[in-house]
C-alpha cells in the first residue's frame, strides 16, 4: 500500500473577490497512497472543500487554482497533472478514473431524470461497450449500496436523504475509479443512516479497491472511517499521520481542539 | 430622500435599466420642448399646418425629413407626434398599473375564491386576442381627445401589470414581516401601504413598462389599419399615412421610416427598463465578480 | 424527578382508515383524471366568459348595419313603405338584432353551441359568417401555426444556448439584439420585408397566399407556390417571435446555471452538449410550453396587420374587411374563432405538461 496515486505539491487556491483575494488554500503538500482511505479534517472555511473541488477541476470564478501541481497516477494509463490537463483528456479522465461522491442533502442528481439514466448516462459515455449489461450492472451497483432494484425507475425527489447518498455512492464506483473523493458524506443524515453509509465507504475500499479522500468536519467519521487523517486549518495542512496516532497524540494545537469537540459519552465539557 | 437614493443606487446597478431610461429621458425631453423646437423649425410660420409648406419635398436643409402631402414639414410632424406617442403611452401606463396594482393587491392579499375569479379574469384577458376588441372600441374613438385616448387603451394594458404584481404580492404576503405586522393589529390597507408597496416598487415599474409598451403597441396597430381614433397624430397615424399615400414609391422615406425606428427604439427602451429591473432585483440574473 | 407513567393513548382504529367511497375515491386515487377535469371546467368558464364579453362588447359599438343594407338596397330598388317595415324586421331577425340585447345574447349562444351557426354574413349575404371564415381559417392556421411553432424551436434553443455560454460574446450580442427587437410589431418588420424583396428587388411577391394561375391541390407546384407567398408573411412573425423566446429561455437558463446537478454532471466526464441538453434545458423548458399557449393570442394580433399587409385570405384580412363594412357577424365569428382557438391550446398544453414533467404533484 505504499504506491502513491495523488501527489499534491504546494496547492494554491485563490478567490478573487472584488474587494481583494483571500487565499483559501495556501502552499498544500499531500501524498494520497494507492488503496487507502485518507480523511481530510477541518472546520467551515478550513479550505478543505475548497481543496477537494479545485482537485476534481470544478472550480469556478472567482476561485482559481493559483500555485502547484497534483500529480495523479490512474491504473493502466500515463501520470498526469490533475491541475493541468483540460478540454477532452480532462473529460476523458473523469468519472472512470476520478469520481465524486457530493453530499446528498445537495440536489446533485438530475430532477427530471430516473435514478437509472443518471448511470446509463456516465456508464454510456465512458464505457459504452457495456450497453448490453446495463440491465444486470445497475441493479448490482444499488444492491451494493443496500438499495433495492426498484429505486433505479425511481425519481429523486422520490427518495430520502440517506437514499439519494447511497445512490450517489453507487454512480460513484460505477466505472470502478482509481480515485474518488467523498465530500461531507455523513453530513445532514441521521445517525442511523450515518452508521450504513459509513460502512458500505468502508467496504468500498475494501471490496472494489478504491481510493477513498473523505472531506468532513466531523472528526468522529474520521475516527471510524480513515486510515490516515490530515487536518486542515485556515488553508494550510497542519498535521498529518496515522489516525490512531493522530488521536492519541496530537502534535497541533488545532488537532487537539478538533479531537475535543467530539462529544463523549460521561464526559463534562472542559469549561 | 433615502426613496430616491435607493433608485439611484438601482439605476448604478444594471447597465441595461440605465440605458434604457436614458433613451427614455432623451424621448421626454424631445416631447417636453417640443413646442419650441417645432417653433424653431417654423421659424415664423407653423411647420405642421397644412400647406405650410410644397408638399412632397424631399429632405434637404430646409426640411430635415422633407414635407409630407400637405405641405407640412415631417421632421416637426414627427417630433409632435413623438411627444403624442409618449403622453398616450404614459396615461394608459398610469392609469393600467393603478388599477393593475388594485387588482393584484386584492386578488393576491386577500385570497381565496377573490384571487381564483380576479385571476382567470386577468388570465383570460390576457391569452385571448384583444384585437378585434380594440377595434370595436375604436368605432367610438372618431374625434376624442389624448386623454381619452389613453383611458381607453389602458383597458386592454392593465392585465399586464396585475399579472407581474400579483405574483409579487403573492410571494411577499408569506413573508415574516407581513405577519409581524398583522399580529401588531394593523389593519389591511395599513399593511399594504407601509410593508408591502415600499418592497413592490420595482415590480409596479415594471408593471408600467409593459403596459406602457403594451398600449402603444396596440395603438399602432388600430392605426396602421386606419382604425386609430381621429383627433390626435402620433407616430402610428404619421405610418398610416406614409403606407396610404405610398410615400415610399415617391421617394419621401423619411415619413416611413423615422416614426419605425423611433417606435422601435421607444419599445426597446421600456423593454430595457423592464429587463433591466428584473436583473437588479433577481440577482441570480446578473454576472458574477470575477468574470 | 419522578418519573410519572405516560399517559395512554387509545388510537380508535375502527374509524382511522374507513375507504371513501364512490366518485371521490374513484378521484383521490387517480389525481391526473381529477386535474384533467378540474382544468376542464375551468376552461369552460373561461370559453362561457370570453364570448360573453366580447358579445357584449360588439353589440355595444355604435351604428346600425341592418339599416345600411337597407339604404344600400333602397338605392336599387323602390319599395313602398309597408314593405320597407316588413323587410327590415325580417332582416333584423335573421342578423339576429330583434329583442333586447339580453334575448339577442340568448339566441346567438343557442344557435352557435347548438348549429354551429353564426348567422349570415353582410358582406356575402346570404352567405353564413361560418361558411366565410372556414374558408380562411386554414391559411391562417398554416401561416400561424408554423411560424409560431417555429419561432418557439428556434427562440428557445438560441436561447438556451445564449443563457449556457452567458458572458461570451456572441452571447451578449444576441441578447442585446434580443432585448431591443423583442417587441416590434411584426407588422413593421413585414413592411421592411416587402419594400426590400418584393418591391426594390422583386424576388418575393407581396400580394395573396399563392399564384392565382395554378390551381390548388395536392401538388408540389401549388405547395411550392404556397411556400413561396408564404414566406414574406411568416418571416415577419419568425424573426421578432424569434427574439422574443431567446430572450425569455435565456431568462429562465440563467438562474440554474449554478446548480448542483450541473456541477455533478461536468463531474461526470459528460459531453457539454449533453449537460446543455438533457441537463440544463430539461430543467427550464417547462415554462415555455405554457408560455407558448399563451402567447398564441398576442401572436394572433400580430397576426392580423401582417394578413391583412398581404392580402393573405386567411382569418387576419376577412377580420379587417368586416370591421370596415361593419359585418358584425363576420366581426364576432372571427373573434369567437381565434378566441376558442387560443383557449383550446392553452388547455391541451395544460393538459400536456404532467406527462412531460416527473417532479410536480398536480393533485392539490
Amino acid at each position: 500500500m505504499n504506491e502513491i496515486v495523488l501527489d499534491i505539491k504546494g496547492l494554491d487556491v485563490t478567490y478573487r473577490a472584488t474587494h481583494g483575494d483571500v487565499q483559501a488554500v495556501r502552499g498544500v503538500d499531500l501524498a494520497v497512497r494507492r488503496g487507502e482511505i485518507l480523511g481530510i479534517a477541518g472546520e467551515s472555511g478550513s479550505g478543505k472543500s475548497t481543496l477537494a473541488v479545485a482537485l476534481l477541476r470544478l472550480l469556478k470564478p472567482p476561485g482559481h487554482v493559483t500555485g502547484g501541481s497534483a500529480m495523479f497516477h490512474p491504473a493502466g494509463r500515463s501520470p498526469v497533472d490533475l491541475l493541468e490537463v483540460d478540454g477532452e483528456e480532462l473529460r476523458v479522465l473523469r468519472w472512470s478514473a476520478l469520481s465524486y461522491l457530493p453530499q446528498g442533502s445537495m440536489s446533485s442528481l438530475n430532477p427530471v431524470m430516473r435514478v437509472q439514466e443518471q448511470f446509463k448516462d456516465v456508464i454510456l459515455e465512458h464505457a459504452p461497450a457495456r450497453k448490453a449489461s446495463l440491465g444486470e450492472l445497475i441493479p448490482r451497483l444499488l444492491g451494493q449500496v443496500g438499495l433495492e432494484p426498484r429505486v433505479a425507475r425511481m425519481y429523486p425527489h422520490e427518495l430520502s436523504g440517506g437514499m439519494k447518498q447511497r445512490v450517489l455512492m453507487a454512480i460513484a464506483v460505477a466505472l470502478e475509479p482509481d480515485l474518488v473523493i467523498a465530500d461531507e458524506p455523513t453530513t445532514a443524515l441521521d445517525v442511523t443512516i450515518q452508521r450504513v453509509i459509513l460502512q458500505s465507504l468502508a467496504d468500498l475500499r475494501t471490496d472494489f479497491g478504491v481510493t477513498l479522500m473523505v472531506i468532513s468536519h466531523d472528526m468522529g467519521v474520521h475516527a471510524q472511517l480513515a486510515d490516515r487523517v490530515a487536518v486542515m486549518y485556515e488553508g494550510r495542512l497542519v498535521e498529518v499521520g496515522d489516525v490512531r496516532q493522530v488521536f492519541k497524540d496530537p502534535q497541533h494545537a488545532y488537532t487537539r481542539q478538533l479531537i475535543e469537540s467530539i462529544p463523549r459519552l460521561g464526559r463534562r465539557r472542559a469549561s | 430622500m433615502r426613496l430616491l437614493h435607493a433608485v439611484l443606487r438601482t439605476i448604478r446597478n444594471s447597465r441595461r435599466l440605465a440605458t434604457g431610461l436614458a433613451i427614455l429621458a432623451a424621448m421626454i425631453l424631445v416631447a417636453l420642448f417640443s413646442p419650441l423646437i417645432i417653433k424653431l423649425i417654423g421659424g415664423g410660420t407653423n411647420p405642421i399646418e397644412v400647406a405650410a409648406y410644397e408638399k412632397w419635398l424631399v429632405p434637404s436643409a430646409d426640411h430635415l425629413l422633407g414635407t409630407d402631402q400637405f405641405g407640412r414639414d415631417v421632421f416637426a410632424m414627427v417630433i409632435s407626434a413623438l411627444s403624442v406617442s409618449l403622453q398616450i403611452g404614459a396615461i394608459a401606463g398610469v392609469i393600467s398599473t393603478v388599477v393593475g396594482v388594485i387588482v393584484a393587491f386584492v386578488s393576491g392579499y386577500k385570497g381565496g375564491w377573490i384571487d381564483g375569479v380576479l385571476s382567470t379574469f386577468t388570465g383570460v384577458l390576457l391569452v385571448i386576442p384583444t384585437f378585434p376588441l380594440l377595434v370595436a372600441l375604436s368605432a367610438y374613438a372618431k374625434n376624442v381627445t389624448l386623454f381619452q385616448v389613453g383611458v381607453m387603451i389602458s383597458i386592454f394594458a392593465w392585465p399586464f401589470a396585475a399579472k407581474t404584481i400579483r405574483s409579487q404580492v403573492l410571494s411577499l404576503r408569506s413573508r415574516p414581516y407581513v405577519d409581524l405586522a398583522r399580529v401588531t393589529k394593523a389593519r389591511d390597507m395599513e399593511i399594504i401601504v407601509t410593508e408591502l408597496l415600499p418592497n413592490l416598487l420595482p415590480f409596479i415599474g415594471v408593471g408600467f413598462a409593459s403596459s406602457a409598451l403594451g398600449a402603444i403597441f396596440g395603438l399602432v396597430g388600430l392605426e396602421v389599419i386606419g382604425l386609430g381614433p381621429g383627433g390626435v397624430i402620433d407616430l402610428g397615424h404619421i405610418i398610416f399615412n406614409a403606407i396610404n399615400t405610398g410615400a415610399l414609391t415617391l421617394g419621401a422615406w423619411p415619413m416611413f421610416v423615422v416614426p419605425i425606428v423611433l417606435l422601435t427604439a421607444l419599445f426597446a427602451a421600456l423593454n430595457m427598463v423592464n429587463i433591466g429591473l428584473e436583473e437588479v432585483y433577481n440577482p441570480r440574473l446578473r454576472g458574477v465578480a470575477g468574470e | 424527578m419522578t418519573a410519572e407513567a405516560p399517559p395512554v393513548v387509545t388510537v380508535d382504529k375502527s374509524q382511522a382508515s374507513a375507504p371513501p367511497t364512490g366518485v371521490r375515491a374513484w378521484l383521490s386515487r387517480h389525481p391526473l383524471a381529477a386535474y384533467a377535469i378540474r382544468r376542464f371546467g375551468l376552461y369552460l368558464v373561461e370559453l362561457w366568459g370570453a364570448l360573453t364579453i366580447t358579445f357584449f362588447f360588439f353589440r355595444l359599438m355604435p351604428g346600425d348595419p341592418v339599416r345600411t343594407l337597407i339604404q344600400t338596397l333602397q338605392q336599387n330598388y323602390i319599395y313602398n313603405a309597408e314593405a320597407s317595415a316588413e323587410l327590415i324586421a325580417r332582416y333584423r331577425t335573421e342578423f339576429g338584432l330583434d329583442g333586447n340585447l339580453f334575448s339577442q345574447y340568448i339566441k346567438y349562444m343557442e344557435k352557435l353551441f347548438l348549429h354551429g351557426d353564426m348567422g349570415p354574413s353582410l358582406i356575402n349575404y346570404p352567405t353564413p359568417a361560418q361558411t366565410v371564415i372556414l374558408r380562411a381559417l386554414p391559411w391562417t392556421i398554416a401561416l400561424l401555426g408554423i411560424s409560431a411553432v417555429l419561432a418557439w424551436i428556434l427562440g428557445v434553443i438560441i436561447g438556451a444556448i445564449a443563457g449556457w455560454r452567458r458572458g461570451k460574446l456572441g452571447s451578449r450580442i444576441t441578447t442585446n439584439l434580443a432585448i431591443a427587437l423583442a417587441h416590434v410589431p411584426y407588422f413593421f418588420v413585414a413592411l421592411i420585408l416587402v419594400y426590400v424583396f418584393a418591391y426594390t428587388l422583386g424576388m418575393l411577391p407581396a400580394r395573396s397566399a399563392y399564384d392565382s394561375s395554378i390551381t390548388p391541390g395536392i401538388t408540389p407546384e401549388f405547395i411550392g407556390s404556397v411556400l413561396k407567398y408564404g414566406l414574406l408573411p411568416g418571416l415577419s412573425i419568425v424573426v421578432i417571435g424569434t427574439f422574443g423566446w431567446i430572450l425569455s429561455t435565456r431568462m429562465l437558463m440563467v438562474p440554474i446555471l449554478g446548480e448542483d446537478y450541473l456541477v455533478y454532471a461536468e463531474a461526470k466526464g459528460l459531453k457539454g452538449s449533453r449537460i446543455l441538453t438533457r441537463y440544463a434545458l430539461r430543467n427550464c423548458y417547462l415554462p415555455q410550453i405554457t408560455a407558448f399557449g399563451i402567447s398564441l393570442g398576442f401572436i394572433f394580433n400580430g397576426n392580423v396587420l401582417v394578413e391583412q399587409l398581404f392580402n393573405y385570405p386567411g382569418l387576419g384580412t376577412t377580420l379587417v374587411t368586416a370591421i370596415q363594412q361593419l359585418d358584425f357577424n363576420t366581426i364576432l365569428g372571427v373573434t369567437n374563432i381565434a378566441i376558442f382557438s387560443v383557449l383550446t391550446a392553452v388547455l391541451l398544453l395544460d393538459l400536456l405538461l404532467p406527462l412531460l414533467d416527473p417532479r410536480v404533484k398536480y393533485w392539490k
